[in-house]
């Protein structure tokens, strides 16, 4: 290793060749700042997502279990699954020890207008629980709350969708809406959530009484979701057992039901974001081996220009070890700069990608670090030849030269 | 004079081997003194370059015997041969072999470096060698802003800056007309002995072989006469 004065010296002489010719170094410089942003953005997006996800995750309740009827695409039966009766959620109420709430649904696609307005959603009757089960709450109209949705009334709570897609920027509450055939008062909005990472929009949905969604929009008693909230992870091993036992399945026989925790429904979009960003991260450590092929070349060209300054230098009393420093660290500083260049414009468009999508930005300690090694370590790996060649030049040859 | 600084016994260069071996030295023997100043004259091809190249151990000699301060410099690994350089030793070329990007000052810190000098400590010893050469206000100038002769001054100032014990010219005004050449030698013979260094240069100009105190006479790789002038 060099001391302090020589490796001062170096940094020095490496500047001012950067600053003697900014087109080519920036050139040389350019495959590793690719290769440092494409990396930098791809782990900070991805970085991003992960955290939405989680996010979302948190929002629809980290211990949320949902139990749908229906057999899996693989199992030889087929055909839709009977739904589950209000005896079923009765008696999973008593039974499921690991659920410390229970919600029963019933889903219905429908059209929904107001005097001025119409729009194509979804309405779900519910029973009170499903706030809590759910993650979510209502604002009322006064003189109601949650247990509105206990009774038969045609009271409804819209999403902030529904609300603006029906009543624009006017007042919702105690307004009149169809649904279906049916009539029913807005009594409460539902709080804001937005798109989660798979784009799904929580706030496009109308609630109603399970009862009323029951008896005038499904007419049928059925239950088409069941929603818990599980205390430990024995919850979907507990209502596995119960629902085979209950739907009278014989052992051999598949599941004609679907159990998913929240992370399961998340699971697909973290999925696909880990190939795109493989793929990404390997666009970007090839760009950096093509940096780093650039860094040799011109680190080779910097040798040759310089063949009578390296005998002058070992004719003053530089040893091998000298020069071979003073060419690596200069392939050290061209990587250097182009990750510094890079860092700037990984972080520039991860912040762009991020607040376009909505994630939230995270730049890590870690990566900085890390994409800074990694440059280092590139310039290290191609300037080392460059370097080794120019420092066994023979002095006497080297001074000769013109 | 003193004790001998460098002591060369039969000393043989030859490149190439068999039939095409061609001897740039053959058989080369003196003695040099402390303080001595040498010059090295003869026609081009008579060993003088090759010879200034063995004594800064920048090539090695085939056979015989080199003593630098009664040491065997044949025997030195690469490692102690720059070591060798870096603090007994001082260059004057004849093309001046500045670095043109440097400022005169940056140029005459080079071997400060190697000695590992620190920054300022460099600086302001270039500074005092530069004054010594009549560039005092030159320091920040690049070469191409120097006329020939201030350029070779620099040169001296950079071979004289880490005051070593013996400095190799080759041709230090070869490059320079007459009346330059003149002035700088005799400049670089002043300055040469305020340090106290051995000087051994090469020229072809009899008048200037005439200032040093010895010229020694080479033709086809040998001493040919040794005048103490």
């Amino acid at each position: 290793m060099p001391d302090r004065t020589l490796l001062l010296e170096a940094i020095r002489t490496s500047v001012e060749q950067i600053r003697a010719a900014p087109g080519r170094s920036f050139l040389t410089m350019l495959g590793v700042l690719i290769g440092t942003a494409a990396i930098l953005a791809v782990a900070a997006i991805g970085d991003g997502a992960a955290n939405k996800v989680a996010l979302d995750i948190q929002a629809l309740g980290p211990n949320l279990v949902t139990v749908t009827p229906g057999t899996d695409q693989r199992s030889g039966r087929g055909g839709p699954a009977p739904a589950f009766t209000p005896w079923d959620v009765a008696d999973m109420r008593r039974a499921i020890r690991s659920a410390r709430a229970l919600s029963a649904a019933v889903e219905r696609p429908i059209i929904a207008s107001s005097n001025a307005a119409q729009a194509d959603t979804t309405i779900t009757g519910i029973d009170p629980s499903y706030f809590f089960v759910r993650h979510r709450h209502a604002t009322y109209s006064p003189g109601f709350d949650d247990t509105v949705m206990a009774s038969t009334q045609p009271a409804c709570i819209l999403g902030d969708t529904v609300a603006r897609k029906l009543f624009g920027d006017t007042e919702p509450l105690r307004r009149t809406i169809r649904v279906g055939r049916q009539s029913c008062m807005v009594m409460g909005l539902l709080d804001v959530r937005g798109r989660t990472t798979i784009a799904e929009d929580q706030d496009d949905l109308i609630l109603a009484p399970l009862a009323f969604v029951q008896q005038q929009i499904a007419g049928s008693r059925g239950i088409s979701t069941i929603y818990l909230s599980a205390t430990n992870h024995a919850a979907i091993a507990e209502i596995r057992w119960f629902l085979r036992a209950r739907r009278g399945l014989r052992p051999g026989v598949h599941d004609d039901f679907k159990i998913e925790d929240s992370k399961d429904i998340l699971r697909d979009a973290a999925r696909i974001s880990d190939t795109v960003n493989l793929f990404i991260v390997m666009v970007g450590a090839i760009s950096l081996v093509v940096g780093g092929i650039g860094i040799s070349n011109i680190m080779l060209v910097a040798a040759a220009e310089r063949v009578e300054e390296i005998g002058l230098r070992q004719a003053l009393g530089a040893e091998q070890g000298d020069i071979l420093s003073q060419f690596v660290i200069e392939a050290l500083i061209i990587c250097g700069a182009g990750w510094a260049l890079g860092a700037v414009a990984g972080a520039l468009v991860s912040w762009l990608f991020c607040s376009l999508a909505g994630f939230p930005l995270h730049i890590g300690v870690t990566l900085i670090c890390g994409s800074l090694v990694f440059a280092l370590l590139i310039g290290l790996i191609f300037g080392y030849w460059p370097a080794r060649r120019a420092s066994s030049l023979d002095p006497i040859e080297a001074l000769r030269h013109p | 004079m003193g004790a001998p600084l460098l002591q060369l016994t039969n000393v043989t260069k030859t490149y190439g081997a068999g039939a095409a071996a061609f001897a740039a030295l053959n058989g080369v023997s003196f003695e040099v003194a402390e303080r001595e100043v040498v010059a090295l004259v003869g026609p081009s091809g008579s060993g003088k370059s090759t010879l200034l190249n063995i004594l800064s151990c920048l090539d090695q000699l085939s056979s015989g015997a080199y003593l630098f301060q009664g040491q065997d410099m044949s025997a030195l690994d690469p490692r102690r041969r720059a070591l060798f350089r870096r603090h007994l030793l001082g260059f004057v070329f004849q093309d001046f072999k500045l670095l043109a990007r440097m400022t005169a000052a940056k140029n005459v810190e080079m071997p400060l470096l190697y000695l590992r000098v620190d920054r300022g400590e460099r600086r302001r010893l270039a500074l005092q060698a530069l004054d010594l050469v009549g560039l005092s206000g030159k320091a920040d100038r690049r070469p191409a802003e120097l006329s020939g002769g201030q350029r070779q001054r620099v040169a001296i100032a950079r071979a004289l800056v880490a005051r070593p014990k013996l400095i190799l010219a080759d041709e230090p005004t070869g490059n320079l007309d007459r009346h330059n050449s003149q002035e700088v030698m005799e400049l670089f013979l002043s300055l040469r002995r305020d340090v106290g260094a051995t000087l051994l240069y090469v020229t072809h100009d009899e008048h200037l072989a005439a200032m040093a105190g010895r010229q020694l006479h080479f033709e086809d790789g040998r001493v040919v006469g040794d005048d103490a002038g």
